[in-house]
């Protein structure tokens, strides 16, 4: 009785996938297109002459693909520096980030205590506040904990991220509360139900986490900004800026470094992207 | 014994979670609200950033309600944030929805919808004026050449609008996607099973047991969403700088340009204080609304 | 409740006050490199080593060649280093603005005048380290602002910039229209604009005229129209003269003979202009080099500007600062006055292609586009004086020129009429001149 239940299920479920399918595909390939095609044309122009980039009418490819833009912008700043301080930056406060918004949103979600709804709404009112114009304060107390010039200084305010700890925090509230009675009943601690039993289980959200901790620090401008002083100690977001100019922007510069820039995030993705699949299948054997 | 037991953990339940939080608590305080203090002191004085200050009470904020530009700066996030909000709720949900099903190049289709997120505002905005550029722009130049009448896409206050949405949307809806598709992996395959079992419609299964249970992200995107939505500023810089005219100006432009021009950061700091307080309220609504955003039992 | 906020205020004023008087020792944090910028206090004449940092930007390659100086004088000086550090333009106040306020003022800055009329009270009096006298006699007078505020030398201009009009050559040549050929044939702007439409017409570009900003390239046309922002009792911009020249601006809008979206929206002049679909541009001499590099399938030139009532070009440029408090403002001077004197300085012009403030560089021989630097050094020569005046009053900028900026776009867009933003802008600068004195 179950079996042929089980083998009719299978058999409408694989006709009707095929049939979603297909829309599902044309839906996804449809916006593809949308959220590739100024994309594209980025990393085209990015190797197109300065001379090219602004004719008139526009033309798609450039008369010949050209490294100009980006030999000229690595060799105009010490980008490979650049791009050495940034991921020490992005890496380091990623794993801080991690370690500790997971800490915070598992204790909202899952704790009862005094002062806690008033807390999670003082750390989303942190996001509330437009920072830059706090930027003169900020840089006091940056000066005041010797962290001016310090990478430690781009690493540690950062890494609390309230975004980060909503985030953590709405996972944990999906997953049931029963799991955690029952390991006190049996005798776990606290700290050995948090450690062995929900981290384990938080894996897809760290890695989300870990993703977009690592997009948020890689793409970070206003931190640097406050934080570093000496060329020697700035990152990528920063030596970017630098094509901006009083009257006029480097655009064949900045597009090709821009190119560049993107690549870490994206190969953070997709590492950090198998690992939340992985996640899913866990769940999948689970259930 | 057991009772011992019980008020051991109930103690290391009490102090546990301060633990926890304490981390990001601190980083918070030192680095956030002790500015911030600084800020609300700014605000009761004529402080350009340089220079001496004087104390000047509430002149600032008794001298806001009268600034109409703010209001109508104010007017126009509002505008642009209640109309943004649906569509990086929606478009990023229709996404996720769709790349969570086991079908071919989810992974590619993922990073490439992810993409955009990565790309930093200036080069949004050139990438925007290629694209929509009145007078440079290849959809005008295209337009012409089948001999139609271009269209002021930004020396228009409507168009201009729709084209900062649509690049907020483009730039925005991959980071928003990810957050869906966490959400959406968390949710156990067995309701899922049990539907499929009664014979439920894909669009049944969907309204009936993947929204109620995709809530807690669902509210995690909304705010995080509005709030960003309202603090907009890096983007509209390069693509529109606030026009025409203002139509695109919202809050924080203003507030900066309040700082950084007309340097008069003790003003700038009260406006700062009203955008917090106008947040603040309708985070709390919104809270209170969805109590705290926790699955419906 | 009133006492309390008076407390809270009183430390944080003094926490500001504090961080800005703090010695240079307590600065930077662990790991720094060379040492911050203000280091050891230097006792001049000795041969202590000195690091320095110094803010700049770049709009092509004034890096390279600012550099190379550098380098040189350290060679000169093996004891003083010299750190360029580089940033946005657009970051150039807020970093100052911080880097002031929090006690870590950078020893020497490249700047503007509008640098110079905002951050004044930070910058060192020349006078206490060098003869300004002599210093002033070097330099152009219609430059005064860019180094001056008030009768205070706070920094060494190292290059002018003159406001004017950049052509499409081709276009032009295409409509068979004429450009003057000297300053005794000039256009009037009523013949300028009948030029700009015939090349509309028949030179196959789309624009007549691209205008940079409302505010200050604008105001060149505002004072050959004989008006200005100021005068000696308050806001002139409601004058005649001054009404004129908004309003004829506000006829090319209306016409679309100037490009809107420049105003509106924030639309890139200078790639519209690379574009080729424009006929002229509104601009200065910073755009000779980048235009030079940048623009490869048709000509172009400089010509010169039309006569309203007078003829006027708006000068501005850069300069180098020092600050006050870094423990090596004697050693950031001396540094300023070698690098500013007639050889260093005439590299430096020559090669970024920069009109000279010195008066003995104004014979400059460049490598490329000679003609058109001989016509910007003329719209300089005939600036009117009124534009000293505007200029002159330290902070006025981030007044007139920002109410300008808001405001001409609202003009435009027709949100608000040329009467009522002259009124705005008015009202504005006279609140401004009561505040600081220049009118009763």
């Amino acid at each position: 009785m179950s079996n042929t239940g089980k083998a009719e299920k299978r058999v409408r479920g694989t006709s009707g996938r095929r049939e979603r399918n297909g829309l599902t595909y044309l839906i996804l390939i449809v916006f593809m297109l949308i959220y590739l095609i100024p994309i594209l044309w980025m990393v085209v122009c990015s190797f197109k002459p300065d001379a090219e980039l602004f004719i008139y009418p526009p033309k798609l490819f450039p008369s010949a693909f050209s490294m100009e833009n980006y030999l000229d912008a690595w060799n105009r700043g010490d980008f490979g520096l650049y791009f050495k301080n940034t991921t020490i930056v992005a890496v380091s406060a990623t794993v801080l980030t991690v370690v500790i918004n997971t800490m915070a949103g598992y204790a909202f979600a899952k704790y009862k205590f005094k002062g806690s709804t008033a807390i999670f709404l003082f750390f989303l009112a942190t996001m509330m506040l437009p920072l830059e114009v706090l930027m003169i304060p900020i840089f006091q107390v940056i000066r005041v904990f010797r962290l001016y010039n310090n990478f430690w200084g781009l690493i540690i305010p950062s890494a609390a991220t309230p975004a980060g700890v909503f985030l953590v925090r709405q996972y944990f509230l999906t997953i049931p509360n029963e799991l955690m009675e029952s390991a006190r009943i049996d005798g776990a601690s606290e700290r050995k139900i948090f450690l062995r039993l929900m981290l384990p289980l938080a894996k897809p959200v760290m890695s989300v986490l870990a993703i977009f901790a690592f997009l948020w620090r890689w793409n970070d401008y206003m931190w640097p900004l406050v934080v570093i002083r000496d060329t020697q100690k700035y990152t990528v977001q920063l030596a970017l800026a630098n094509f901006s100019g009083q009257y006029a922007v480097d655009w064949g510069s900045l597009l090709a470094m821009s190119v560049l820039t993107m690549i870490p995030v994206l190969v953070i993705f997709v590492i950090f992207q198998k690992q939340f699949m992985k996640g899913m299948v866990a769940g999948a054997v689970k259930g | 014994m057991k009772k011992q037991k019980n008020s051991i953990t109930s103690t290391e339940m009490k102090i546990f979670p301060y633990l926890l939080i304490l981390p990001n608590l601190l980083i918070f305080a030192i680095f956030i609200a002790v500015p911030a203090v600084f800020g609300v002191a700014y605000s009761l004085t004529d402080w350009g950033g340089i220079g001496e200050m004087s104390f000047i009470g509430f002149a600032n904020y008794l001298k806001l309600f009268k600034d109409t530009r703010f209001w109508i700066s104010i007017r126009q996030t509002f505008l642009y944030a209640f109309i943004a909000l649906p569509l990086i709720v929606a478009i990023p949900l229709l996404l996720a929805t769709l790349l969570v099903k086991n079908i071919r190049f989810r992974g590619m289709f993922r990073s490439i919808f992810y993409w955009p997120s990565m790309i930093s505002y200036i080069v949004v905005g050139l990438l925007f004026q290629f694209i929509f550029g009145d007078s440079t722009g290849v959809i005008n130049y295209l337009l012409t050449r089948i001999g139609m009448q271009e269209v002021s896409w930004f020396t228009d206050g409507f168009n201009a609008m729709a084209v900062v949405i649509l690049a907020s949307v483009w730039s925005r809806s991959g980071f928003y996607m990810v957050t869906f598709i966490s959400g959406l992996t968390s949710i156990d395959d067995t309701y899922y099973e049990a539907a499929d079992v009664d014979g439920a419609s894909s669009f049944h299964k969907f309204w009936s047991i993947t929204l109620p249970l995709l809530k807690p992200t669902m509210f995690l995107v909304m705010i995080l969403g509005f709030i960003d939505l309202f603090k907009q500023y890096g983007l509209v810089l390069t693509l529109t700088n606030g026009g025409p005219a203002g139509a695109t100006k919202f809050a924080v432009q203003y507030i900066y340009e309040e700082a950084f021009q007309r340097f008069d950061l003790g003003y700038a700091s009260a406006l700062s204080m009203v955008l917090l307080v106008i947040l603040a309220a309708l985070t709390l609504i919104q809270f209170k609304l969805n109590k705290g955003g926790a699955v419906d039992e | 409740m009133k006492k309390l906020l008076a407390c809270m205020l009183a430390v944080c004023m003094t926490l500001t006050v504090l961080a800005g008087c703090s010695s240079p020792s307590s600065s930077s944090g662990a790991p720094a490199v060379s040492g911050a910028g203000n280091s050891a206090p230097a006792t001049s004449g000795t041969d202590k080593e000195i690091v320095m940092d110094m803010i700049w930007w770049t709009d092509g390659n004034e890096t390279v060649v600012m550099q190379e100086l550098i380098d040189e004088y350290h060679e000169l000086h093996p004891n003083i280093t010299i750190n360029l550090q580089e940033i946005a333009f657009s970051d150039l106040d807020t970093k100052l603005q911080m880097a002031i306020a929090g006690g870590e003022a950078p020893a020497l800055s490249r700047g503007t005048e509008s640098t110079v009329s905002r951050m004044h009270e930070a910058m060192v009096d020349f006078a206490d380290y060098t003869d300004v006298e002599a210093l002033k006699s070097e330099y152009l007078e219609s430059v005064d602002y860019l180094y001056k505020s008030g009768d205070t030398v706070v920094a060494v201009p190292t290059e002018v910039t003159a406001n004017g009009l950049i052509y499409n050559k081709t276009a032009f040549a295409a409509a068979n229209v004429e450009v003057p050929s000297g300053p005794d044939d000039i256009w009037t702007w009523d013949e300028f604009r009948e030029a700009l439409q015939t090349v509309m017409e028949k030179g196959g570009v789309k624009y007549g005229l691209v205008i940079d900003n409302p505010s200050h390239r604008w105001s060149t046309m505002l004072y050959e129209f004989g008006g200005s922002l100021s005068n000696a009792e308050g806001g002139n911009l409601s004058s005649e003269e001054s009404m004129n020249a908004i309003r004829f601006t506000k006829q090319l809008f209306d016409d679309k003979i100037a490009v809107s979206s420049i105003w509106l929206s924030g639309e890139d002049p200078n790639n519209l202009f690379r574009s080729g679909q424009v006929a002229a541009h509104l601009s200065g001499t910073w755009m000779i080099q980048n235009y030079d590099e940048n623009i490869k399938d048709f000509e172009w030139g400089v010509t010169y500007m039309p006569i309203g009532t007078t003829r006027s070009s708006v000068p501005g440029g850069k300069n180098i600062t020092a600050f006050k408090g870094t423990g090596c403002e004697q050693e950031a001077v001396d540094f300023i006055l070698w690098v500013t004197a007639q050889e260093q300085n005439e590299k430096y012009c020559k090669e970024c292609l920069f009109v000279s403030p010195r008066k003995d560089n104004a014979a400059i021989e460049y490598p490329v586009r000679a003609e058109e630097f001989a016509i910007f050094a003329d719209e300089l020569a005939n600036t009117v004086p009124e534009v000293g005046v505007d200029f002159s009053m330290p902070g006025y900028a981030a007044v007139g020129f920002t109410d300008l900026q808001n405001l001409w776009p609202e003009v435009i867009a027709g949100s608000l009429s040329p009467e009522d933003m002259a009124a705005q802008v008015d009202a504005d600068t006279l609140e401004f001149m009561q505040e600081n004195g220049y009118v009763k």
